[in-house]
């Protein structure tokens, strides 16, 4: 599935300071494609995650559409825009963002009971959790989980469901090295694969899985390299 | 895990939360039930005190009101005996607009067998009764035998058994429904076994102040006024004309009972309403502060596909779930201290009180859990309404 963001842009109204109506992101062009890894690299506040909602479908931009296979997102009524999204998109998102009701196998396996008559098994499910090195924590609930644990039980709902884009907003975040690596080694055996992979990361190491790279500054997007370029 | 066991999944892994929501429901549950029960038992109550007395008027010798509570005897079923000539009979027969009357005799018992306390014994005349009798003839078609009694339902005493009173052997032939006045706790014999009776108590020396004949005595006399005649004349053409006895309209004697029950009644309607707007208050206050505590939970379920719609019936699935719980809940507890203690809330409000049939019970049940299960969702709508419209962006963007 490709991804086309289209002269999207989105402001932002503060209610004090002098700098009261600011563009998170200014009018931008994106492509995402299948089978490759876009990694996002920017400082802080500069729109990397703004960009991020906007095409995962989540942030109405201000102005611009951003079409899936042709199909402009926003234009879908709710209840379609959200299958959409659970069908063909996963975002891994900042931080916590673990069900504190449900264990972690129930977490893994909610996302594909909403609309999916065939939904994964928890066999899957604990394959997806052991090859992140947590399939002894299936049964736990995220209280009870470290900041790291918990991150990448987020990352394997996301991948569990094989989405044709998949979102990872600063995905290695809490984790050491070695995690780390782990988890940029099955981003890029995603995009290998066929979905099409969104990386918004400061972690340096992420370039050796990109096929392109971007750089978002104060809300403007450039690109530094490009697939198609090399 | 799929999105219909998320609701009970997210009560279950808050038990304090649920717990405080569903004692609630639990009250508006309780309060309902109980309430509507109370006051429906004391209208009972009432609509079967005037079915029993079944008479527009009570003669009664006009010495006896200065004696003894005749409120009490009539409505109460407290002890007290007073006696006039049964000559009476014939001279209010010939008043204008006696349609029906019939006398009645009265003894109270000071310690029958069957009960810790005097109860009150009434000798009816079975030819011409219209008061009693259709309440016997319920449990008991037959003509009464000598010393064959009828018993309220309150009196211990089953059918077949023998219950002494002034060493005299009485025969339970039957016992009657309950009415919810002291009534239930009278004995009822023929006009000749009431006799024999105050014989046996006279025998034993108690002194009854019978002047005259025994055998000819009588202690009221129930009259039934025909259609068409005003009442209160009937009562004022008695009391002008036959000497030595007191006419009593049984409406008059119904009134303040009436008037306690209604203000009782209003007193329980107005504690239902005032519940059910706190307990409302509070439910709204507290759906209202989850909005802000599960944010984020919802928050993630949209970032995981679920759809506005899908997220406002999860909310509201959750607060029918509790509303059903609470409901039935409260429904039983109320129902296990009003039901088996209704003896009790009689006394304890001393008017009559009937409680209403197991159809209507049902009934009222069926209305209260209805009503919680209407509530309970409607007041976590507005929550649900916000919940689903949580910017999923949020989470992203909060991190925590």
């Amino acid at each position: 599935m490709q991804l086309h963001a289209e002269g999207i842009e989105k402001r932002f109204f503060r209610k004090t300071g002098s700098a009261n109506n600011f563009f998170a992101v200014s009018k931008t062009d994106f492509d995402l494609l299948p089978g490759a890894v876009t990694v996002l690299v920017g400082r802080s506040g500069s729109g990397k995650t703004t960009l991020l909602q906007m095409l995962s479908g989540l942030l109405s931009p201000t102005s611009g559409k951003v079409f899936a296979d042709g199909t402009d997102l926003y234009s879908l009524p709710d209840k379609a825009l959200s299958r959409f999204r659970s069908t063909h998109l996963a975002v891994i998102p900042q931080g916590l963002s673990l069900l504190q009701n449900l264990t972690v196998m129930e977490n893994l396996l909610l996302p594909g009971s909403l609309y999916s008559k065939s939904p994964v098994t928890e066999g899957t499910a604990l394959e997806m959790l052991e090859k992140l090195g947590i399939g002894h924590l299936a049964g736990v609930y995220p209280t009870e989980l470290s900041g790291g644990e918990s991150r990448r039980v987020a990352i394997s709902r996301a991948l569990l469901h094989r989405p044709d884009v998949l979102f990872a907003d600063e995905p290695t975040g809490d984790l050491d090295d070695e995690n780390t690596d782990l988890v940029l080694d099955l981003l890029q055996a995603e995009a290998r694969r066929g979905a099409a992979v969104l990386l918004v990361t400061h972690e340096a190491g992420a370039e050796r899985i990109a096929d392109n790279v971007y750089r978002m500054t104060a809300g403007k997007l450039s690109c530094e390299r490009s697939a198609h370029e090399a | 895990m799929t999105p219909r066991q998320l609701p009970l999944r997210n009560l279950k892994r808050k038990p304090a939360r649920t717990a405080g929501l569903l004692l609630l429901v639990l009250f508006l549950a309780f309060s309902l039930f109980a309430g509507t029960v109370i006051s429906m038992s004391l209208q009972r109550g009432l609509g079967s005190l005037e079915a029993r007395l079944g008479a527009d008027i009570i003669v009664v010798p006009s010495s006896a009101k200065s004696k003894v509570d005749l409120d009490g005897i009539f409505l109460q079923g407290t002890t007290g005996y007073f006696y006039m000539d049964a000559g009476y009979v014939d001279k209010l027969q010939a008043i204008s607009g006696v349609e029906q009357l019939s006398p009645q005799l009265f003894l109270a018992s000071l310690r029958a067998s069957c009960c810790t306390i005097p109860v009150q014994v009434i000798g009816i005349d079975q030819a011409t009764d219209f008061s009693i009798q259709p309440w016997i003839t319920k449990s008991y078609s037959k003509a009464l035998g000598d010393l064959d009694v009828v018993v309220g339902c309150k009196v211990n005493a089953d059918i077949g058994e023998s219950i002494k009173i002034y060493g005299e052997n009485c025969k339970v032939v039957a016992r009657l429904d309950a009415t919810g006045t002291g009534l239930d706790t009278a004995i009822y014999c023929s006009m000749d076994s009431l006799r024999h009776l105050l014989e046996s108590a006279r025998a034993l020396g108690h002194d009854l102040k019978i002047s005259g004949d025994p055998a000819q005595v009588i202690s009221a006399v129930y009259i039934r006024v025909g259609d068409g005649y005003d009442i209160q004349k009937v009562v004022d053409d008695i009391n002008l004309h036959v000497r030595k006895v007191q006419a009593v309209r049984t409406k008059s004697m119904l009134t303040g009972i009436a008037d306690s029950l209604s203000g009782v009644s209003r007193s329980v309607r107005l504690l239902i309403l005032v519940i059910w707007i706190l307990c409302i208050v509070i439910l709204l206050i507290a759906f209202g502060m989850l909005i802000h505590e599960r944010k984020k939970e919802f928050a993630v379920l949209r970032v995981l596909g679920m759809s506005r719609a899908m997220l406002a019936r999860m909310m509201l699935s959750e607060s029918f779930l509790l509303s059903l719980m609470g409901s039935i809940l409260g429904t039983a507890l109320a129902a296990l201290l009003v039901l088996p203690f209704s003896t009790l809330i009689e006394g304890l409000l001393n008017l009559p009180f009937l409680l209403p049939d197991t159809p209507a019970l049902l009934g009222i049940a069926l209305f209260t859990v209805l009503a919680c299960l209407v509530i309970g969702p409607l007041s976590s709508a507005f929550a649900a309404f916000r919940l689903s419209r949580v910017d999923p962006a949020a989470i992203l963007k909060e991190g925590a």
